[in-house]
Formats: structure tokens, sequence, C-alpha cells
């Protein structure tokens, strides 16, 4: 009998070699348990932070008290953004999960039809309009609810600069003049994070290279190139004039190393992203730090890292009863008492119209991102293959003193290599 | 009559669940994989073409390809080098040693008690909180970070932390080899006025060859295949001076939306064991006391 | 002339019980540091990461087990790599007994070869397309997971113990048949007592990468929490926890600790049986 199963599941497979296209239809199989109405649906979610973890384990909670035949089932595991891709690749979708809307990745996701259309959500006014206005995908609809902002910033600790009096720099020569001081008084001004240097390069690009993203994108399509460009020359001296007032191990240094100096008052400066936050606090709970944009030459340049950070969107493969749980958990969640809540929780800024930001000293950050410069993740306008490529290059300038003009030219040829043809 | 029909298809009875497993688990996944290679999907759109040989094409041209694989080739000769001398100066140690002996056996074996990946993070922590204060100590300027802060060191370091553990089976080959050589050879080579050098030479290397080809055979396939130390402790960089090709295939596959790409790289691979196995094998036979 | 070897001897037996010894601290030394770090607060091991820990500290302990699931992934792990040996013991010796014995037919040659091709196909070149299978079959669980190592265990178990069968005397199993014992029987009476050695060494060898493994666990496993091992647990602290090192150190040590319990109580055993198949393989 069981060997008769198996030898029909080869038949069939052995069929559909031949007809090379396979498992079109397959379903996540996660409501098995069929007692009552209960709907169980696995919510996959890709942030790992402890902090924003509880936050969601909380909210969870709450939710099924008002929705006791809803199980929201939060999985979060190692890797999770190459999990996910391969869980596309197998068709086997989570019915609700965190993504990146403003991805490409993710425009590729909804251009195959795999994510459910949320444009007619009431909810979805919820937001506010301008993340909401990075987040439309190639058709112009809304396919996830964002939940958050998030940004790279330097965090300084507020004790430090306190006893120094240090004032928060305002612009790239005071910034250097901050460090100065510091390092005069043997504190480590910047704690560099180089092992993981793609955030760094990220914030610093895009704060000393303004609009430097959208030449990198045209020489992604084969025009123009970055040789030569006298702003990414800017960019690049002062990224390595950065690394000299960094701790001296920075290149073996991971971004929760970082977290954990800073944490103890090693560093009176870190460039972090908002992600690192909670991690801080759970370290230190009594650190009192702030957060300001990490400046250029003058104010009025400066352009701060932020963009709509993991977004909650659903699958349009799940079962309908499916969706629909997922619908009403989305819904409970763009209210804006319980997106207060989780954002209280998690330390993460809420993007939800009504909720406000408890913390003085990272609302001037705050204010900057509402008002100032911004530009969103990298990503959004470049391939992430080529994005992460140029985290290897970047490594390769610091460490292996290439002069700056090397250095672009190596970004030139980084991108022409893993443009997608 | 039944029961002679079972007798006489008992042997084939006995291939069946080994063949029926193995061909929907491992053979078709494997013609799936080949075929994947020949076409241009990206791992999350629904379709896809049939491309013919120009992934392949793309990575001979692709200069990343080419110093992934070299990459993967130091690490596998430092990983099969280390491994096999290690292994056979602990083994003939260990087999000497008189007092002590299971003790010994017991701590050399345990790091193959342990996950890579916890392996992995243990010494990354090693790396970056005692490497540098030993260069402060003794004022190494190489050691005021750790090792796999550089792309000088950091291949080797990589290494070193999968030699730490993988050195712990081929010992135990080895020194199973070492106990198949009969007492009476050394007895008659002490006789005769052998010296140490020659008694290992003559005697106990013959022995050991049909040994010294398998823990080859693995090691090798060990270091080209290689991906969870260098994932961890570096994940490729710096520099991608560790960037294996495993690690390439992982993050095309999942990362860079270039699915059939990783696979095509996956079948290189493939090609690149086959023939080293063959040769090995094919070596090893030529010596050596069975 | 028997002062010369006897000069020799000392000469090696010095070096090699150095070469031992510092081996052995190789070997320890980071399983101490693991060990007292994980005792102690951040902030006590910032003062001296080389220190005793100043007292027995249990508290990153009983944060982690506080956590949850530990347990949890302890069984998962310990169920996973029993139920794949279980699937090891029945395909493996039965392919390889019914190959030793029949080489000389076609079709036995085919399955020997079918099988040992695999021990060239880096893990690679399956990875998707074996999650695919698994998606399709629904068997993205623990018992997926069993079952696919059973497929995976036949490359190496073929292998080693068809070599090891045709190495065994017929004399045995002819006297066996004439008196009139089945093929199944001959197996099961006979053979699988012969081949234990060997089979002891692919059970040891097998049940440690089916415990350690990280990669299958993490294509397969990953729907649902409920479903992880320890490395999966494990790799996942690092994005949790890993700013605060000494509770690293303690995940680290929670994750090996099975296995270390298990080995310190077996270790005779694990060594010898590993050995014993090796010098007959």
């Amino acid at each position: 009998m069981k060997r008769r199963t198996k030898l029909s599941i080869i038949a069939v497979l052995l069929a559909s070699l031949v007809m090379t296209a396979c498992g079109k239809e397959s379903t996540p199989s996660n409501s098995d348990n069929g007692k009552g109405d209960v709907v169980k649906i696995e919510f996959f979610q890709q942030q790992g932070e402890e902090a924003i973890q509880s936050a969601y384990r909380e909210v969870i909670a709450d939710f099924s008290k008002e929705y006791p035949n809803i199980v929201i089932d939060m999985n979060t595991v190692p890797d999770p953004v190459k999990v996910l891709t391969a869980r596309f690749a197998t068709n086997d979708i989570p019915p609700l999960f965190t993504d990146f809307p403003t991805q490409l990745q993710f425009k590729e996701k909804v251009k195959n039809g795999f994510i459910e259309n949320l444009s007619d959500q009431p909810f979805i006014k919820n937001v506010n309009q301008k993340y909401l206005d990075m987040t439309p995908a190639d058709d112009g609809g809304y396919y996830s609810l964002p939940y958050a902002r998030n940004y790279m910033a330097v965090y300084y600790n507020v004790d430090l600069f306190e006893q120094n009096s240090v004032e928060i720099p305002t612009t790239y020569a005071e910034f250097i003049e901050a460090s100065k001081v510091f390092q005069s008084k043997g504190i480590t001004p910047l704690y560099l994070p180089l092992k993981d240097v793609g955030h760094i390069f990220q914030a610093t690009n895009i704060a000393f290279a303004p609009g430097g993203v959208e030449e990198m994108a045209k020489v992604a399509k084969g025009e123009g190139q970055i040789e030569g460009n006298t702003v990414f020359l800017e960019f690049a001296k002062k990224l390595r004039e950065l690394t000299e007032y960094a701790n001296k191990d920075a290149f073996g240094v991971s971004a929760q190393m970082m977290q954990e100096a800073f944490a103890n008052g090693q560093a009176a400066m870190i460039i972090s992203g908002s992600y690192g936050r909670g991690n801080i606090k759970l370290a230190n709970p009594n650190l009192k730090f702030g957060a300001f944009p990490l400046p250029n030459d003058t104010a009025d340049t400066t352009t701060a890292l932020s963009g709509v950070n993991a977004s909650l969107s659903i699958s349009a493969k799940a079962k309908p009863e499916e969706k629909e749980a997922a619908l009403t958990f989305l819904k409970y969640l763009a209210r804006p008492e319980v997106a207060q809540k989780w954002s209280d929780l998690s330390g993460e800024p809420s993007i939800i119209n009504g909720t406000t930001y408890e913390d003085k000293y990272l609302q001037p950050l705050l204010d900057f991102i509402d008002n100032g410069n911004v530009h969103d993740w990298m990503s959004s306008t470049l391939p992430s293959a080529i994005v992460t490529e140029l985290y290897g290059t970047t490594q390769g300038y610091l460490i292996n003193n290439e002069t700056p003009e090397q250095y672009l030219k190596n970004i030139d040829e980084t991108i022409k290599l893993n443009a997608v043809k | 009559m039944a029961s002679k029909f079972l007798e006489r298809s008992t042997y084939f009875l006995f291939t069946l669940p080994a063949v029926i497993l193995y061909t929907l688990f491992f053979a078709y996944a494997v013609f799936v994989g080949i075929q994947y290679s020949f076409t241009d999907w990206n791992g999350i759109s629904s379709g896809y073409n049939y491309v013919g040989f120009s992934n392949y094409v793309d990575l001979w041209n692709n200069p990343n390809f080419k110093q992934s694989l070299i990459v993967t080739g130091q690490y596998a000769i430092m990983l099969v080098a280390g491994v096999m001398i290690l292994s056979l100066i602990l083994a003939l140690s260990l087999n000497s040693l008189k007092k002590l002996q299971t003790f010994a056996k017991s701590v050399y074996f345990l790091p193959a008690m342990i996950s890579a990946v916890t392996i992995s993070l243990i010494w990354d922590q090693l790396f970056v909180r005692v490497v540098p204060l030993i260069g402060e100590a003794f004022d190494i300027a190489a050691f005021y970070q750790s090792p796999l802060a550089h792309p000088k060191y950091a291949l080797i370091a990589v290494v070193i932390v999968n030699i730490w553990q993988a050195v712990a089976l081929p010992t135990l080959i080895f020194i199973a080899g070492l106990q198949s050589v009969p007492s009476e050879l050394y007895e008659a080579g002490r006789i005769d006025g052998a010296s140490t050098f020659n008694r290992f030479r003559y005697i106990t290397f013959p022995f050991l060859i049909p040994t010294i080809t398998v823990n080859m055979v693995l090691a090798i396939k060990a270091g080209i295949t290689s991906f969870d130390y260098a994932y961890t402790l570096t994940g490729g960089g710096p520099v991608k001076s560790t960037n294996v090709i495993g690690i390439m295939i992982y993050n095309d596959a999942f990362q860079n939306l270039r699915f059939a790409m990783a696979n095509a790289e996956a079948v290189i691979l493939f090609v690149i064991i086959a023939v080293l196995s063959f040769v090995q094998i094919k070596l090893g036979r030529k010596g050596g006391v069975h | 002339m028997n002062v010369s070897i006897r000069q020799e001897g000392l000469g090696w037996r010095i070096l090699r019980n150095l070469i031992l010894l510092i081996g052995i601290i190789i070997i320890l030394g980071p399983m101490y540091l693991v060990v007292i770090n994980s005792l102690k607060s951040l902030e006590e091991a910032g003062q001296g990461f080389f220190n005793l820990p100043r007292a027995l500290d249990f508290s990153n302990y009983a944060e982690l087990l506080s956590k949850g699931n530990y347990w949890r992934y302890v069984w998962n792990t310990t169920f996973i790599t029993i139920g794949s040996i279980v699937m090891v013991l029945l395909i493996n010796p039965t392919v390889a007994y019914a190959i030793a014995r029949n080489r000389h037919k076609k079709y036995y040659n085919f399955v020997y070869l079918y099988i040992l091709l695999g021990l060239f196909v880096p893990f690679q070149v399956i990875m998707l397309p074996l999650t695919k299978i698994m998606t399709n079959l629904s068997l993205l669980n623990p018992v997926g997971l069993i079952l696919l190592y059973g497929a995976l265990s036949l490359t190496r178990g073929v292998f080693l113990l068809v070599n090891y069968i045709e190495g065994m005397p017929m004399e045995i199993e002819e006297a066996a048949r004439i008196d009139g014992c089945s093929t199944f029987q001959i197996y099961y009476s006979i053979i699988l007592r012969l081949i234990m050695p060997m089979l002891v060494t692919l059970i040891i060898m097998d049940a440690l990468w089916f415990w350690n493994d990280f990669m299958l666990p993490l294509l397969i496993l990953n729907k649902s929490k409920e479903f992880w091992t320890l490395p999966l647990f494990q790799y996942n602290f690092k994005t949790e926890y890993s700013f605060n090192y000494t509770m690293a150190f303690t995940s680290y040590l929670m994750a090996m600790l099975p296995i270390i319990v298990v080995y310190a109580a077996g270790q005779k055993y694990i060594i010898a049986g590993l050995t014993e198949g090796a010098i007959k393989g």
C-alpha cells in the first residue's frame, strides 16, 4: 500500500519531468488542524532583532484575544531574505510575510502575480502619505502595508558629548572637529563595523555623494561612468577620513559587536541603522543616546538615508480563508493604538498616522527626516546584486589602501559586471 | 508458490526502497538541477526560457567566477594538506602512545562532534577578542585585528577553523590503518636495523595507502564544496577573499536573482569533483597493500 | 645498536608528547574559554576575558532557557537524528547486500554505479530542486527531512558497505543456504551481524551529519520554529543576541551540550566503532 503510493508519486514526478514544468498548484498546507473555524496562518517575519520580535509577539497576543478564531504563527528564520526567495522559488509562499516593497526584488514578485493587491483596503489610508508614496509597484498599486520607517544615522553617546562639551555637529567639518576632541581625550570617536561594511557604505555614499545612487543606476544602464566624478571623489576621501577616527580593529568588527561596544560606552559615536537601537537598549538599558544625520559639507546638502522598513504583504496564492485572516490582522495592525504599542515595544518609529514617538534624543533626527533631504536604500534603485557587490569593492578600497581614483574605477567595473543584461 | 517467488525476488526487493528513494530525492533532483542550468530562470519569475549554454559561456567570461574558483582551489589545497599532514602526525603519535591513549583519542575526536556553525561562531569570537590582545601584547601589527579582517589572512584563518574540526575523523581512520600493519613486520624491521624513518617508509606507509586514498577523496570533496565555515565566519569577505564557490552559488541562487546561473556554477563544481575523484582513485589503485 | 634505538625512541617520545600536548591545548582551549565566559556577565568578561568567573553565575543559562524552545530544538534534533538512522539501517545494508552478491548481474551493477555517482554531486546542485520536490509532496517537515536523509545517506553507505560485504567469505552463507535458510533469513541473522562493525562506523558518521547539519534543515524546516533543530537555533541566535557575547557563548555551549553528553557517555564505543569499521573497510 505504502509502496504503491510512493510508486504513484514517482510516476507523477517522472511524467512531470518529461513535461518540464511542474508544481504549479501547490499550496502551503498550514491549516490542517480542522478544529472548528480556527484559521492558522504562518507569518514570515524577517526581522530577527529580539526587540522587534517581542513587539510582534505582544501585538499578536492582543490580537488573538479579539479574534480567537485566527492564529497568527510568527516565524523568524536565520538568513530570512534568502529563505524567503527560496520559498518563492519553490512556490511555497507564506500567506503573510514581511518584505521590502521599495526593492526591485519585491516588484519582481508583484509582477509575477505572487502578491495580493492592497490598494483598495481602507487601512492603507492610515499610512503616512510620504512613506506610502515610496512603495507603489510598477502598476501604481499598493501591495504591502508599510509599518515603520528606518534610517541610517549617527548615534551618539549623550553623556560623552556633554562631559566633553561637544555640540551635535551639523556640518562635516564640525563632525571631524568633534571627532578630534574625542580622540585627544583618548575616547574612540567613531566605532565602525567594517566587517559589515554594507550599510556604512550606503549611509556614507548617500550622505557625501548626493545623487550618487542615480549616477550608479545610469552606469548600470550602460550610460556614463563614476570614474572622474568629483562628487564621488569627495565621498571616497571622506569615507577614508572617517576610518582615521575609528577603532583599530574596525575591519574585524561586525554590526552587532559595534552595538555592544557602543552600548558599553566604548565609543562616542557609531553609524547605525534604526534596527540597532533595540539591541543597544537591551545591552545597556541605562545608556543615554541620541541620533543625528551624518552631515555633509553644509546643512543644506546633508541627506539622510531613510526608507520604509519591512512591510507586511499577503500571498496571492494563499487560500481565501488565509487571505481573509491575514487581512483581518493587517487591519488590526493599522489601528493607531496598536501601531503605537508596537512602536513603543520595538523602538521602531511607526508610520501609521496618529502615532507619536517618545524619545526626545531621537526626535531631532526624525524631524530632519520629515523635513529635510532623504534618500531611500540603494536597492530601490539598483539591483541588489550590484549593491552587495559594491560592499566588497568598498572593503577593498579601505583595506587595501587603494587610491580614491582607483576606487571609482572599481565601482564602475563592479556595476558593469553585475548589471542585468 | 508465493514464497518461492518471494525468495527469488528477495534481492530485487532489497534494492527497491533504496532505488526509489534515491531516484526521487537524488537522481531526479540532480536532473532538474542540471536542467535549470540551461535556462534563464531567476528564481522568482513564473516562467523561463531555455538558453542553451549561455550561462556557462557567461561564467567563462566572469572574472568573479574565476576568482571564486581560485579561492576554492586554494581553500581545498590548504585544507587537504593541513588535514592530511596533521592527521597523519596525530595518528602516528596517538598510536604509539601507551598511557592515556583513550583519553587523548577522545579529546582529539571531540571537534568532530560539534556542528560547523557552532565552531565557526566560537572561533569568530576568539579571533576578534583574543587575537588583538596578542597583537597588542607582542606589538605585532598583523594581529591588531581579527585575521578575518585581512584579505590576506582571512582565507587561512577560515581553513584553520575548518581543519580544527576536519582532522578528527581522518586521524581515526589513519589509526585504524596503522593497526592493520602486522606487528611481525615491525619486529623484522627492527631486527634488520631499519631506522624509524625507514620503518615508516617501507613498512607502515604501504599499508596506509588505501586509507590515504579514502582520506584524500573525502578531504578534497569537503574542500571544494565547503560552505558552512566561510559563510558563518566571513560571508565571503573581506573583499571576496573567502568567496568560495559554495557561497557564490548560494548568493546567486537566493539573493541575486540568478538562479539558473547558480545551477550552472554547481554543475561545473560537479564536473571538477568527478574528475578529481576519478584521478585520485586511479592513482590510489596503483600502489599499496590491500 | 640497542642504545641507538633507545635514543631515537626517546627523542620521538618527547616530540610526540609535545605535539599531542599542543594539540590538546588547541582543542580544549576554546572550549574552556566558552565555558568560563558563559558564566560571566558582559561586564565581568570585559574586565578579564581569560579570568575564571568570580562566581558561578547561571543567569545567562536561565535567560536562554526561559526564551522557550530550547528543549523543543533538542527534541527535534534527536527525533530527526534517530529517525534518519532508522532509515539508514532499513535501506542501506539491504541494498548493499543485494548489490554485493549480484554484481555480475546487469541490474545490480547498474544500481551500484547509479548510486555511487552521487558521491561526486555537490549538495549545491540539488539544493533547490530538492526543496521544490519536498514542497510538491507536502514534506516540508521533520518526517520529510528524515526521508531525505535516508536517500542522501545511500551514496556513502553503499560505497562502504558493498566493499565490506564483498570482502567477506561466502562459506557461511552457502552453508546456511544448504540448511534451508531463505535469503532474507541469511541477511537478517547472519549478514547483519557480520557487517556490524562497518554499520556502526556508518551510523556514527551519519548521526553526526544529521545532528549537525545546517543547510538542509534551513531549507526544509523553515515553516515554523516548532520544527527547528539546534544548528538553526544556534545560527539564529547570531542575529538575535550576539550583541551580548557572554550570552552568545552560553548559546554555543547549550547547542553543543547534548552531543557532548552523549559523547562523554559513549566515547569509548564511538571511537572503537569508528576505528573498527575503518580497519576492515
